[in-house]
């Protein structure tokens, strides 16, 4: 018995984080296997995710703060001066939203990939040093290191 | 006498060609001199105590060792001070395992080892750049060098066993990556005592299988890079399994120069480590940071470490179809 749409979709956003946990994720999957729906709305999801993935932090044009400033400061009528304040209120409620939405993404990626990292150091630092020449108390420390990073929490 | 001239000319500039030939055949170590080195620890058995430093978190953080070696393949290293006080690896020729008291665990590990050297010296060259004292005995200082000139590693070897007594070890910009140094060496038989295997330790990982077992195995068509730098060849599509038991498999794909290796690992997008109560470590505590790269395709993730720049690494995460 898989559990129904509507509690899937509620958390089919932290599914595809890896935010949701081990019984959840099983449940999830035994229905993403049985619901096409609820699939195509996942793969829409993960195509949103992976263009996510490929957005650069931008920084600001120099010389925007001053010219925010000189708006600002600029003498304006009261009507202008509601309409303005009214637009920006939404413009900062949105971009903060925006932002909230970016933050919890890309610390979701972070940690899901340093998982991902420290998983597969040791197993690329265990493979390198049966290398010729490899200097294998240094590479062991690696993966000694990298496996006490995944595992910490849990002691 | 100007007919003279001419030909001592000709003589003089043959014997300077010459002898600067034959200087620089004898820098560079021939390939059953190389062979010699590889083949050391198959006929010396030691014991040592050296110091290992490698780089954590961006920092060299260095640890003191205790190294035995009992010929041919039994190889063990003992980790004495912190933070990696009480950890062992040992390998005995048919699997290799690591202790943690600290974690109270017992981690398997393969030791099929890749050890090519034919495919080493398509790549690397080996020159003797001098003599010095390591671990109190007489030693030749060899640089390895790739084709292209680029210095990979430093070895001092014993003149008279060939054992590596110290080494440094260069990343992809030349600045020194680890490095290990024994501070003495006796040369003695160790007790096999000192290699067994505890009752806890698990199953060897996976064995080299083929990119259709492996695909079957994960359960999704196994990938590879459309580029890999020159020089570097397959080693083997590997099942493999997280270290830490939570049970989480990943396809594992392995490229080899014969010195240094690629590794790509893929997983579906939303699978991974999942065990709860993971630490929460931020991207920075990765001690190999700089040496990975990651991507997702088709819903699938793709992890691509290697001792490369990290342009390099990007391309080929980039062609992986």
């Amino acid at each position: 018995m898989t559990m129904e749409c509507s509690k899937a979709q509620s958390l089919i956003s932290d599914f595809s984080v890896g935010l949701v946990n081990r019984r959840q994720k099983a449940e999830i999957e035994a229905h993403l296997a049985q619901c096409p729906e609820c699939a195509a709305e996942f793969e829409k999801l993960n195509k949103v995710m992976l263009l996510v993935d490929g957005l650069d932090s931008k920084e600001p044009p120099a010389g925007l703060w001053n010219g925010v400033h000189n708006r600002i400061t600029q003498p304006e009528s009261a009507w202008k001066h509601n309409v303005r304040r009214r637009v920006a209120g939404w413009s900062v409620g949105l971009a903060a939203a925006v932002l909230a939405i970016m933050m919890f993404f890309s610390r979701a990626h972070d940690t899901r990939n340093t998982y991902a990292a420290n998983e597969y150091m040791q197993g690329h630092a265990a493979y390198a040093s049966q290398e010729l020449f490899a200097d294998q108390a240094a590479l062991n420390s690696v993966a000694a290191i990298a496996y006490r990073d995944q595992v910490g929490g849990r002691q | 006498m100007k007919r003279l001239v001419l030909p001592v000319l000709i003589v003089v500039a043959g014997l300077l060609t010459w002898g600067l030939l034959s200087r620089a055949d004898q820098k560079m170590l021939s390939p059953q001199e190389v062979r010699r080195i590889v083949d050391a620890p198959d006929s010396s058995s030691y014991s040592a105590v050296g110091t290992t430093t490698f780089l954590y978190k961006g920092k060299p953080l260095s640890v003191r060792i205790k190294v035995f070696h009992d010929a041919p393949d039994k190889h063990r290293i003992e980790y004495l001070s912190s933070p990696l006080k009480g950890v062992t690896v040992v390998e005995n020729g048919e699997q290799a395992w690591r202790c943690d008291p600290q974690c109270q665990a017992v981690v398997s590990m393969d030791c099929s080892g890749s050890g090519r050297l034919g495919l080493f010296l398509d790549n690397y060259v080996v020159e003797r750049v001098g003599s010095d004292k390591a671990a109190g005995r007489s030693a030749s200082v060899l640089l390895v060098k790739s084709k292209s000139g680029q210095a990979k590693k430093r070895l001092w070897v014993d003149a008279k066993t060939y054992i590596i007594l110290r080494s440094e070890d260069y990343d992809a910009t030349g600045k020194v990556q680890s490095s290990t140094r024994l501070d003495s060496i006796r040369y003695t038989p160790v007790p096999d005592s000192m290699f067994a295997r505890p009752s806890s330790c698990p199953a060897g990982p996976g064995k080299v299988m083929s990119r259709a077992e492996l695909s079957k195995a994960v359960g999704f068509q196994v990938k590879s890079p459309g580029y890999v730098p020159k020089g570097y060849r397959i080693d083997g599509y590997r099942l493999y399994e997280c270290p830490c038991g939570c049970g989480h498999k990943s396809a594992y794909v392995r490229y080899t120069n014969g010195l240094e290796g690629i590794s790509v690992f893929e997983t579906r997008a939303n699978s991974g480590c999942m065990k709860e109560g993971k630490c929460d470590v931020g991207m920075a505590s990765c001690p190999l940071r700089d040496q990975l790269a990651f991507t997702s395709k088709d819903g699938i993730s793709f992890v691509v470490l290697g001792d490369l720049k990290l342009d390099e690494l990007r391309k080929i995460t980039i062609s992986i179809k």
